[in-house]
């Protein structure tokens, strides 16, 4: 366990269900937060859940993290970016591919369905990121995504986290994030 | 305050919801959509999901033959081969149909459009149906070759099956161009008579966001019941269709 490691756990620990916690991520401590993150639920907590990838695609991180160690088995990932990025991808299990990250309400929809997979008794969503819809989505849609999306999170029996990269967000974004998120939890860069 | 009629709850997450809880019984509603919108999925989920309930439902098949039907269905986690075998669920194709009829020949006169609707009555009354299918009501709409006999067999069918208190969805089948949503000149089905006759209309459509086609659903009309105006987006999944408020600033193609 590395010093990022241990501070995503302090910083996390307190999260409860049926909050909606926005990460403010520092953007040289990007993978490092999101490792930090997954370690902390799945190795240390043994939650399973569901990861929305519009960042990276699914291969890579599920990659990234199994080198980790981190066991993936019951994270299930909606991918966004493959498709966009590489044309229609193979099947793979535990993942949903969207064609584009424009299609925010499938986002919506695959998480729940997905949600409904994952075994273990305490579940989470992590959304990574924000950020990385801005480049696809204008600001109108995207605000009203996020309204939409903390509503339906904070109405779940789940623990909820979205993330988005210090200064690569919209000021716009970042204040309504901040505005309708339960806690705000900056990591990295403090 | 209006008192709402019974429902037939069609069982599709959100639908019901949409509907306030379900489709008025007896209501006869159009199921509208360009090909590959989901009408037939819509449809097998609502009877299938009947079925389950313990309600007599019946597909009348007019484009394909029930086997093909099975085989589609057999990829949906919904489906239940049983209902079948448990006499809950019926798959009837035109062939079926003609052999009720006693025609061998594989199309229709106009004149055996009556017969037609005689021989669903006498399904949906010795079966008991409770729900029904046909799929497409423009296929057999294509034969009948003036709007007058159009307007004359919807309402027979409509009347004949409301009668019978049957919850019906007339799948129709409509342009790319006339499912886009509520603009001037745009109808709902082929011949533009059916959706005036019909108690509901469930319009199903796509909309382009930056080049992606989103599916859509947006109940036009429903008498009975109090219903939600707005559209959805509908995705096909293994599970059935699942439904969720369209975001209203992704609604404009662009």
């Amino acid at each position: 366990m590395d010093d990022i490691d241990k501070k995503v756990s302090q910083k996390i620990k307190e999260t409860k269900k049926y909050e909606v916690n926005l990460i403010l991520s520092d953007i040289n401590n990007y993978f490092r937060i999101i490792k930090g993150m997954m370690n902390y639920l799945v190795t240390e907590r043994g939650m399973g859940g569901v990861y929305v990838s519009a960042t990276r695609p699914s291969k890579a991180m599920i990659s990234r993290l199994g080198a980790e160690k981190i066991n993936m088995d019951d994270v299930f990932f909606v991918d966004s970016v493959s498709y966009m990025a590489e044309g229609p991808p193979a099947s793979v299990d535990n993942v949903i591919f969207i064609e584009s990250p424009t299609m925010l309400e499938m986002m919506m929809v695959k998480t729940d369905t997905l949600l409904r997979k994952a075994k273990s008794p305490d579940k989470f969503v992590f959304f990574d990121s924000i950020n990385s819809l801005a480049i696809y989505n204008n600001e109108n849609i995207l605000s009203e995504f996020i309204h939409v999306l903390v509503n339906s999170l904070g109405g779940k029996d789940v623990y909820s986290f979205i993330l988005s990269v210090k200064g690569e967000t919209p000021k716009n974004i970042e204040t309504l994030l901040k505005m309708v998120c339960d806690n705000v939890v900056e990591i990295g860069g403090e | 305050m209006v008192k709402e009629r019974p429902k037939c709850k069609t069982g599709i997450e959100g639908l019901d919801n949409i509907l306030n809880g379900g489709i008025p019984r007896g209501n006869t509603v159009l199921l509208s959509g360009a090909c590959g919108s989901g009408k037939t999925t819509l449809g097998m989920e609502y009877l299938v999901n009947g079925a389950k309930m313990g309600e007599i439902s019946v597909l009348i098949s007019v484009t394909e033959p029930s086997s093909k039907v099975v085989a589609n269905l057999r990829g949906f986690e919904f489906f239940d081969e049983a209902l079948i075998k448990n006499e809950k669920l019926y798959l009837l194709d035109m062939i079926s149909l003609y052999a009720r009829l006693g025609i061998e020949k594989k199309d229709y006169r106009i004149e055996d459009i009556d017969p037609l609707i005689n021989i669903m009555e006498d399904i949906v009354k010795k079966l008991k149906v409770k729900r029904l299918v046909i799929d497409s009501v423009t296929a057999i709409c294509h034969q009948l070759e003036t709007k007058v006999r159009i307007r004359e067999f919807v309402f027979n069918l409509g009347k004949t099956l409301s009668d019978a208190g049957c919850t019906s969805l007339l799948v129709s089948e409509v342009n790319p161009t006339g499912a886009w949503g509520l603009m001037p000149g745009v109808t709902y089905s082929a011949y533009g008579v059916e959706e005036a006759i019909a108690d509901g209309i469930i319009l199903l459509g796509a909309i382009e966001r930056k080049g992606y086609m989103l599916r859509t659903l947006h109940v036009v009309k429903m008498r009975g019941t109090m219903h939600s105006l707005a559209k959805h987006i509908l995705d096909l999944t293994p599970q059935g269709v699942v439904l969720i408020p369209l975001l209203k600033w992704g609604a404009e193609s662009g």
